[in-house]
């Protein structure tokens, strides 16, 4: 909580001194939050507000500006209103309240004019909705001056999000870009980044670099983009490379997977055989191991698509023209590599 | 103070003065009274925001959070240990032992197994992944809540405009209005067109069944908006909770069947015999004709303003004095809440009540599970919204709190219940005043309480034991929530009555009346529309 309030405050607007004539709009937006923070006038001076609830989570909200250190005064009033509390817009009846805008559910917009205070001051104004009170807020500085404001700094952090170590492998199950959202990112040895379809079971890329930036997913409601933190080096074609012929497309259903060692293999189904397929980094990194055991006896294909910047390899015989034939009986154990190209300097 | 202020306050507070002389003493009530409530210790550098909550048959907690990981708390030693990882937004789990649990994730029901019994699963198995996912944030899924089959019930959300959806999606894209073209590729347009909250890809809106053996899914029914989340009562009832938003006025608690139509129209484009089109686009009338309305409402900044899990007391009595009865959480203020539903003449309604408030139980309650010794664990979020996070448990210290144990429509008013022997001085007509009020359906975003009006009680007549009272009021009519003050009711033993809200949600009186349509232009005395609105917005 303590980090959200910091880079709220970071992330402040400033405003130049209010004229009268123009109302100055603040917006309240997803997170609980006004996107103006603080603004400043004259002692007397008119204060227009164009008030506009753009909360894309749809919460209602109200604005309420209060005398100076008067802010959790007023919000605990706010709570003990009982009945009345839906008739005023859940804006307390007291003297600490200096202007109001009530409830506005939203989408909506409102409108406020009120004379400042004549004394000098910070006045605080606050969201009075149940439980916006403690953290949707801002000031209004009258006659006193707006303080600098740091630069936003981003800070990539490496300290461990979760209670317990990290060490590669691991993967989370994430909407990823550029995948299903339906996706698994796995993290293995070597800096090597795996991006697996677990809607259409198949690898989709690779990155080389420090895994997943996950915070602006964390940090909210999910809908921040997860962000990919190194280079993409590889991206698969666009169909299953497994499957019985050129042809026919199978239908394939995810079944989950097993961790060995921390490895994921994965279970699905090609037209209703099982197949297990465990992915491994290959010579520390260099390349990726894809382990197969397919639950028939039929022979089958391991199609790829042969442009792609990478060398495919097999424990059962070589690729011709991107394909992997395997024979019969070999699928219940077989092993696909790829072997990154390493850059060419010209 | 004013003279004339005190004044007041002496005339308010003179009939309670006249009990304590009567009685000999009055004691100020506090649930804290009769129930603990207390931190669970959490270990460091864990996002503390509870997405699921439940506890093995040997007695260990097992605690989903918001970064994807399930942690095992042993309460004996206060030890906490890592479950499993990864996962993706994990917001229901089904304990079956120390060993297996299911969880409900955003893209499907798993099952964890550790397989080694070195604490950590190891097998992540897909129970059901039968469903769509757009990638849009507000697509969460809730559940499984178990039958006595051993069948299971998920929930799953819409989407919200607040944002689009990926270019790629799990699976068919389906929506009258507008293409996915357009959704992914000039958003601008589309989402004025979408719906407020969307159902693009299937059985979003919907609560679907999962056979228990096999995983085979069933769609069960549609019209939820975001279901938040499912459990069964002790009637065998599916209870599940949604909130205020699009086309619910108010938040609410539904008995789900199989087959219903619940308000929210996004998800009927997945239904089978769908041949109406873009649901926003039928008549609201056409669309309250096949909609089953809400068991129970919550009345929005009156009672709750965002429920979630509905939980069955299952501890006979080690819980205090409500066994088989419903508690839901209130994540956006600090509240337990208790469910009593009833059915009257075939359709379930009744009422809701605030149990423990305040008192050191911090906001944000998202989910409940019960301990066989009887303790009950809450866990605590909020992501972008308004609550807390935190794992906290309250425990029964033995001790009846003087509550209302159920309430019950008759057929010229209601029957109380209460924990103890209420006070014969203390029940008077005038101890309660009760207000009637409807919410309208509609698609905006909430509703004001309509029609509020209030009732008197004409009658009052105790039962044999002193416990139960029978209160008639002036009259009764089918749609309305019946909300209950109550003043200065007290118990024998001279203790005030804890929690004086009560809101019953009346579907139909004794005789069968059922209300009439409460949709845009049926209102008794409508008051001019919202001029607030902005045009750019639906």
């Amino acid at each position: 909580m303590r980090l959200m309030f910091a880079s709220w405050f970071i992330l402040t607007l400033t405003h130049d001194h209010l004229l009268a004539a123009e109302p100055l709009t603040i917006k309240a937006i997803a997170g609980l939050q006004y996107d103006v923070k603080r603004f400043a006038v004259e002692p007397g001076a008119t204060v227009a507000i164009l008030f506009v609830n753009d909360d894309a989570t749809d919460m209602p909200h109200n604005m309420v500006f209060t005398k100076p250190g008067k802010r959790m005064d007023v919000v605990n009033a706010s709570l003990v209103m009982g009945a009345d509390a839906v008739k005023l817009g859940f804006v307390p009846q007291m003297p600490e309240v200096i202007a109001s805008i009530p409830e506005v559910k939203p989408h909506m917009t409102a409108k406020l004019s009120f004379t400042a205070p004549t004394e000098k001051g910070i006045y605080p104004y606050v969201c009075t909705y149940p439980g916006h009170g403690l953290i949707m807020f801002g000031d209004m500085y009258v006659g006193v001056a707006l303080p600098a404001i740091k630069p936003e700094t981003v800070t990539t952090s490496s300290t461990n999000p979760h209670a317990f170590p990290l060490t590669r492998p691991y993967l989370y199950r994430l909407f990823m870009p550029d995948s299903n959202p339906a996706s698994v990112a796995i993290m293995l040895p070597g800096e090597l980044n795996l991006c697996w379809d677990a809607a259409n079971c198949r690898p989709r890329y690779l990155w080389r670099g420090a895994g997943v930036d996950i915070t602006p997913y964390w940090k909210g409601n999910g809908s921040g983009r997860v962000k990919l933190l190194g280079e993409k080096i590889w991206t698969a074609g666009i169909q299953n490379p497994l499957r019985w012929s050129k042809s026919a497309v199978p239908v394939i259903a995810f079944k989950g997977y097993a961790l060995i060692q921390g490895y994921p293999e994965f279970h699905y189904t090609i037209d209703e055989v099982l197949v297990k397929e465990l992915v491994k980094e290959h010579d520390a990194g260099k390349g990726l191991t894809s382990s197969f055991v397919v639950d028939s006896d039929q022979p089958l294909l391991y199609v790829v698509d042969p442009v792609q910047n990478a060398l495919f390899t097999s424990s059962i015989g070589a690729f011709v023209d991107g394909t992997l034939t395997v024979p019969a009986k070999q699928g219940r154990a077989f092993s696909v590599t790829l072997i990154l190209a390493t850059k060419e300097t010209k | 103070m004013k003279p004339s202020a005190m004044c007041v306050i002496l005339f308010r507070i003179f009939p309670v003065l006249l009990l304590a002389l009567t009685t000999g003493f009055v004691h100020a009530a506090s649930i804290a009274d009769h129930y603990q409530i207390e931190n669970v210790p959490l270990p460091a550098g864990l996002d503390p925001q509870v997405g699921a909550l439940a506890v093995t048959p040997s007695g260990k907690l097992m605690a989903a959070f918001h970064r994807g990981e399930v942690m095992s708390y042993d309460p004996a030693h206060q030890h906490w240990h890592p479950f499993a990882f990864g996962l993706h937004e994990p917001l229901g789990i089904i304990a079956i032992s120390d060993r297996e649990i299911l969880v409900m994730q955003r893209p499907e029901l798993t099952r964890l197994i550790d397989t080694d019994g070195d604490g950590t699963a190891d097998v992540y198995e897909t129970v059901c992944d039968d469903f769509g996912i757009s990638g849009n944030y507000h697509e969460f899924a809730f559940g499984p809540a178990r039958d006595a089959n051993g069948d299971l019930y998920i929930g799953l959300n819409v989407a919200s405009n607040g944002d689009k959806i990926a270019k790629e999606i799990r699976g068919e894209f389906r929506h009258f209005g507008v293409s996915k073209d357009d959704v992914i590729g000039n958003w601008k347009e589309a989402s004025g067109k979408i719906g407020r909250m969307y159902s693009v890809v299937p059985y979003r809106g919907w609560v679907l069944k999962i056979d228990g053996k096999t995983g085979k899914m069933t769609p069960f029914a549609s019209g939820v908006r975001s279901p938040n989340s499912l459990g069964f009562d002790a009637e065998g009832r599916l209870l599940v909770c949604d909130n205020q938003g699009d086309w619910l006025g108010s938040s609410k608690v539904h008995h789900i069947v199989e087959g219903g139509f619940y308000g929210h129209p996004a998800s009927l484009v997945w239904r089978d015999d769908w041949k109406l089109g873009n649901p926003l686009m039928v008549p609201v009338a056409k669309l309250d004709q096949l909609r089953t309305r809400e068991a129970i409402f919550f009345p929005q900044s009156i009672l709750a303003n965002s429920p979630t899990q509905p939980l069955l007391d299952t501890t006979a009595g080690k819980f205090g004095p409500y066994a088989n009865q419903m508690f839901v959480g209130e994540m956006n203020i600090s509240r337990i809440i208790r469910l009593l539903p009833e059915t009257v003449t075939g359709v379930t309604q009744g009422a809701a009540l605030p149990f423990y408030e305040k008192n050191g139980l911090t906001a944000g309650v998202n989910r409940l599970a019960f301990a066989p010794d009887g303790t009950l664990y809450i866990g605590q979020t909020h992501l972008s919204w308004a609550g807390g996070e935190g794992i906290q448990k309250l425990t029964w210290k033995g001790t009846v709190p003087m509550d209302v144990h159920h309430i019950s429509l008759t057929n010229d008013g209601f029957d109380f219940r209460f924990t103890k022997p209420a006070n014969p001085t203390s029940m008077t007509p005038q101890a309660f005043q009760i207000r009637r009020y409807y919410y309208e359906y509609h698609e905006a975003y909430g509703a004001d309480t309509d029609d509020v009006t209030n009732v008197a009680v004409t009658a009052i007549k105790p039962g044999k034991d002193g416990t139960t009272w029978s209160l008639t009021l002036d009259h009764l009519k089918p749609g309305y929530v019946y909300e209950f003050t109550c003043k200065g009711i007290l118990g024998t033993d001279g203790e005030e009555l804890i929690n004086t809200l009560v809101c019953y949600t009346c579907n139909r009186l004794r005789d069968g009346s059922a209300p009439k349509p409460q949709i845009p232009g049926t209102g008794p005395k409508k008051k001019p529309t919202d001029e607030k609105k902005s045009p750019d917005k639906k």
